[in-house]
């Protein structure tokens, strides 16, 4: 059992201590990192526990998510079919252990009963099975047999969906006055979900710590053994071969190295692992099956047992100093899920042949850069579109009284003032940058206004000709009065580029919008259009 | 007229079927057959919170039960009694603990090659069921509150099933103060057969369910449904009959129950049943806050108007409460009906009395005397060791630690059960740092003891959060803090040093940190999310206090994660 949950033996032998010996009638599981599994290593020591052929263990398990079970009476149902080990059938009409005339599902109440009901249903089919003989005896040891464990997974849902079943679930084995133990898995503590004025009974609690490196390293190389075992028969060589196990487990060390410091769940790291591990061991099979091409014309005998060999120490130094910046660059993008791991896997496929070139040439894969999010939105706007932006974003970051100051062009050519850069407050708060407390709204007129004095600054140069604009800025007065400005911002709108503050429906006085680009992009979108962003700011990075 | 259902009727009066419903397991199991050929450890009852009755029986029986633990004949006793209170002298402690400790090493290296698992594994299960049986060790003492309560409960029920009275009563005591037990206990200790409905207010959130719950009892107990036509078969006689025990699960309960509307006749015809019936509400202060205090009013207006000698049966309605002003909450024509009988109930107020009840839990008192006696040193050496173990220094200051900051008997069972489930084949016996373990996990947690091994993000996150707040914004946005750790990235990382192919600077930070902490409620969102609002820009302050980071930055050990903290203070 312990090969099953490597990385998880604590857990595992303290729960199948607790089960097997006599539960508490409350146990609280708590794994911050990854209750998935948590909560399967509890499920399978307790129905491993549950089948096993010890007399003195009779456990009924019956295991729940509260994710999935949405509503109370789902919740009683499969508590009470799983305890029954009734199997719901499409044919018999889905019906629910008990029979037609009746309803365990009904309430909270209901489902006490229905326990009772399961329990002593249990107890009469444990008597009649085994030994019909010797009923006497049997009846004798099942009085204080047949302990009941629930599991809920997910228990932190509870919370939003049913708040009222927490008080109950954990107090069920009071309530029902029937040996049975609760165990919830969650991956908050219960200090958090424990209901106020002392509600609950505290639970028994389990804490399950982040694993440590060596236990992640033989909980990810265990699954490649169990790939490799299930696999292609040995001679065809795959990425998952079993000679490739000590490589693979040097792969990991160094994936371990690079992304443990900001990732902790083992499933989390298995994915980034399996994205990466077929493009890093592409170069080997490259290598043995150009082996194999040029060995057949020599000799037929010597290729038989050249099977896939691992490799030797110089190439696996060789593919990690190649691979190891690309393992950050997948913990960037796959661990957010900006993209999914086949497609990441593709994208970052080495070059073939890598191997037959000589070291020289072959160069690390590219590290990640940044990413940005925007950036698959902005790359083809109208270049209107990104002076709107620009300015958009100018107009939310920047105090609406600064405008003057920060754009206004007397005839005097008076200096830009910016304010002062802030000096340590002698007293109370220095005020934190509109950049990072987000972007504030503002009504129409002044963006177009902000756009206006940007376009007369940037843009005039590349405008054709127009002699009969005689006026300085008569030009883009005329130009920001155009319809195709209001429609672009409608537009920008509708992607979400900006964000509509007042109701659409709304007639009296301009709209409100919000900017809804990042800084980072609105510096780039300046860049390109030759915008001293920064000079514009009030309360510039 | 009534058919009776005996079987049912038996096993509502089974005597403390209580809290953990284990008790039951501790009442009527026998020893059972050992384990394997040399498990000589089995289950036994236990002498407490049986029926007075058999107690009394046990106690006169030859057998060497013993039912305190004066009497206890464990080799170690003296040694024990005169360590528990200790002078003043310092080197009576220090004498005295190093007298038991050769037996325990002797022990510990003699024993723990031999012991075999299943030894092992037998002894755990022993002492976790243990655990789930009360002892009622310390309200048995004349004069405790409980003692007290317990009488007048006694009294109280007499009358109502001897006399036919109607009668009120509240137990208000702390949580595992006994009350749920000493309840029980008395309406053991009734000879006659009651009609018991229980109720939870933590089940029955409204009257309704709760007078639903009252005919489903009522029609268990009696076996008639009430206020409809009661034409169903009796539910015991195909119990009884036992021929295919797979046929009768859906004929047992096939109890209509009364429509809601008719539910409160329901309570005033109580009294006119067959037998004395008594209404135990669990959690009555919950009763009290339904609208109207409907069931309540029936419920005690029937008690009050229940007059004896008339024919009728007796009433009575037994609340428990934690609450202590519950009686406030009772509306005036409700407290008016209510007899104002309060029966208070307390914890022990002696840490002495921890001591001995984990001295019955690792050692499973009860059966020492029919079991153990006969049979090889394996059961004196490991209470030997126990009570090595209690007499530790450390662990006694652990217990009085524990004691004086909870009272709750289900404190010490989970360290118990935590230093039973630590037993190993290796170390089989129980010691102090066991027990340290212990009360690290399962007493008075620290809320935030884990935050040292967040993964590094969100550690730095957490660091930029103590600049903030230390500049004064409680109040702050994810870009707030991610701007600060990505300067202080930028400054650590400046230095062109290399340390086994890693830059010696602060790896980077990606974004999804910051939604782990979220969802770890270390943080917690501060304005109601608005569409409008991006991600980034949504405000929110922490729970986590500075000392508690500072704390974790200190278990990390980190030295750029140090550096920057102290650029904060």
């Amino acid at each position: 059992m312990n090969l099953a949950h490597p990385g998880y033996e604590q857990l595992l032998a303290e729960i199948s201590a607790l089960v097997s010996a006599h539960a508490p009638p409350f146990i609280y599981v708590n794994d911050p990192v990854s209750p998935r599994n948590a909560a399967l290593v509890v499920n399978s020591a307790i129905s491993s526990l549950a089948q096993s052929s010890d007399a003195l263990l009779r456990i009924n398990h019956a295991q729940v998510n509260a994710v999935a079970c949405l509503a109370p009476r789902m919740l009683y149902d499969t508590v009470l079919n799983q305890l029954a080990k009734w199997e719901v059938k499409w044919e018999a009409g889905c019906a629910n252990w008990g029979g037609d005339d009746q309803r365990w599902n009904d309430n909270l109440d209901g489902f006490l009963h229905g326990l009772t009901a399961v329990h002593s249903f249990i107890r009469r089919a444990d008597a009649a099975g085994p030994s019909k003989g010797k009923a006497k005896q049997a009846d004798e040891d099942l009085e204080d047999s047949g302990q009941l464990v629930i599991v809920v997974e997910r228990a932190e849902r509870l919370q939003d969906q049913m708040p009222d079943l927490i008080v109950p679930l954990a107090r069920l084995a009071e309530l029902t006055k029937l040996d049975l133990s609760v165990i919830f898995v969650s991956d908050l503590p219960w200090e958090d979900m424990r209901p106020p004025f002392g509600a609950c009974p505290d639970p028994y609690y389990v804490d399950v710590l982040p694993l440590s490196k060596d236990a992640l390293l033989r909980r990810l190389s265990s699954v490649f053994e169990a790939v490799s075992s299930q696999s292609l028969p040995a001679a065809i060589a795959g990425p998952y071969h079993p000679s490739l196990l000590r490589l693979y487990q040097q792969f990991l060390s160094v994936l371990l190295d690079s992304c443990s410091l900001y990732l902790q769940d083992p499933n989390e790291l298995q994915y980034i692992a399996a994205a990466r591990w077929p493009g890093f061991v592409q170069p080997v099979l490259d290598d043995h099956n150009h082996g194999r091409q040029h060995g057949d014309d020599v000799d037929m005998d010597a290729d038989d047992d050249a099977s896939l060999k691992p490799p030797t120490e110089d190439v696996r130094m060789r593919l990690i100093r190649i691979f190891k910046p690309s393992f950050q660059a997948a913990l960037q993008t796959l661990y957010p899920r900006f993209d999914h791991a086949a497609n990441w896997a593709a994208m970052n496929y080495p070059e073939a042949e890598l191997l037959l070139k000589p070291a020289s040439e072959t160069h690390p894969l590219p590290e990640a850069g940044e990413l940005e999010a925007d950036e698959g939105r902005i790359a083809d706007l109208p270049r209107m579109a990104k002076f709107i932006l620009v300015a958009a974003y100018l107009a939310s970051t920047n105090p609406h009284i600064s405008d003057l100051r920060m754009f206004g062009r007397g005839t005097d050519e008076k200096k830009r003032k910016r304010r002062a850069r802030k000096t340590a407050g002698k007293s109370g708060t220095a005020k934190a940058p509109q950049r990072v407390l987000g972007p504030n709204p503002f009504p129409l007129d002044r963006l177009i206004a902000i756009l206006g004095a940007l376009l007369e600054e940037n843009d005039v140069d590349q405008r054709p000709p127009a002699p009969e604009y005689a006026i300085p800025g008569e030009y883009t007065d005329m130009e920001i009065a155009r319809v195709g400005i209001y429609n672009t911002i409608i537009e920008l709108a509708d992607t979400c580029l900006l964000h509509r503050m007042s109701s659409a429906d709304k007639l009296d006085g301009p709209p409100n919008f919000k900017c809804g680009v990042s800084y980072a992009t609105a510096s780039a979108l300046a860049q390109q259009l030759d915008v001293p962003l920064n000079d514009l700011l009030w309360d510039p990075a | 007229m009534y058919p009776t259902p005996e079987s049912e009727d038996e096993l509502t009066l089974r005597p403390s079927r209580t809290r953990s419903g284990k008790i039951r397991a501790g009442t009527r199991s026998r020893p059972r057959p050992p384990v394997g050929s040399e498990v000589d450890i089995s289950i036994s009852p236990p002498s407490s919170l049986i029926n007075p009755r058999t107690r009394i029986r046990k106690n006169r029986s030859p057998s060497p039960v013993p039912d305190s633990e004066s009497e206890s004949p464990t080799p170690a006793s003296p040694v024990a009694s005169s360590s528990r209170f200790p002078s003043p002298a310092e080197y009576i402690p220090a004498n005295l603990d190093r007298v038991p400790t050769p037996t325990a090493a002797d022990v510990s290296t003699s024993q723990a090659s031999i012991t075999p698992l299943s030894q092992l594994n037998a002894r755990k299960r022993e002492i976790l069921r243990s655990i789930h049986i009360p002892s009622d060790l310390v309200d048995e003492e004349e004069g405790s509150a409980n003692h007290l309560a317990s009488n007048q409960l006694n009294d109280i029920l007499k009358g109502t099933v001897a006399r036919g009275e109607g009668n009120s009563c509240l137990l208000i005591g702390p949580r595992s103060s006994g009350k749920t037990r000493i309840v029980e206990k008395c309406l053991s200790n009734i000879s006659d057969r009651l009609i018991i409905i229980r109720l939870c207010g933590w089940s029955q959130k409204s009257d309704r369910l709760a007078m639903r719950e009252i005919a489903y009892q009522l029609s268990q107990q009696t076996g008639n449904s009430f206020l409809t036509v009661a034409d169903e078969e009796p539910a015991e006689e195909q119990l009884k009959a036992e021929s295919d025990p797979f046929l009768d699960a859906p004929d047992r309960m096939p109890m209509s129950l009364p429509p809601a509307t008719h539910l409160p006749a329901l309570i005033s015809l109580l009294p006119t049943l067959s037998r004395p019936t008594v209404v135990v509400l669990d959690a009555f202060d919950l009763f009290a806050q339904h609208p109207r205090q409907s069931l309540l009013y029936c419920l005690l207006d029937t008690v009050q108007s229940c007059r004896a000698g008339v024919g009728s049966k007796g009433v009575a309605v037994i609340g428990m409460t934690t609450r202590v002003d519950t009686l406030n909450l009772l509306e005036k024509r409700v407290k008016s009906r209510f007899s104002g009988r309060m029966l208070r109930t307390a914890a022990p107020f002696k840490s002495q009395g921890w001591v001995e009840l984990a001295r019955d839990m690792l050692c499973s008192k009860t059966k020492i005397g029919r079991v153990w006696d006969k049979t090889d040193d394996l059961q004196q050496r490991w209470e030997a060791s126990v009570n090595t173990f209690l007499d530790d220094q450390a662990t006694e200051s652990i217990f009085n630690e524990t004691f004086s900051v909870s009272k709750d008997v289900r404190v010490l069972g989970r360290l118990i059960t935590s230093i039973a489930l630590q037993l190993t084949q290796s170390s089989p016996f129980p010691t102090p740092n066991l027990l340290v373990s212990a009360a690290a996990t399962q007493r008075s947690r620290p809320r935030f003891s884990a935050l040292h091994m967040l993964p590094y993000p969100s550690l730095c996150l957490l660091l930029a959060w103590v600049h903030t707040e230390i500049a004064g914004h409680s109040v702050f946005t994810f870009e707030m803090l991610y701007e600060k750790v990505r300067d202080q990235i930028r400054a650590s990382s400046s230095a062109p040093v290399e340390f086994n192919g890693n830059s010696i600077g602060m790896p980077r930070c990606p974004r999804p940190a910051f939604e782990s902490l979220v969802s770890a409620r270390i943080i917690v969102s501060a304005a109601a999310p608005a569409p409008s609002i991006a991600k980034e820009f949504a405000k929110f302050r922490a729970v986590i206090s500075r000392e508690d980071v500072k704390k974790a930055v200190q278990m990390r050990n980190d030295i750029n994660l140090s550096k920057w903290l102290t650029k904060a203070s």
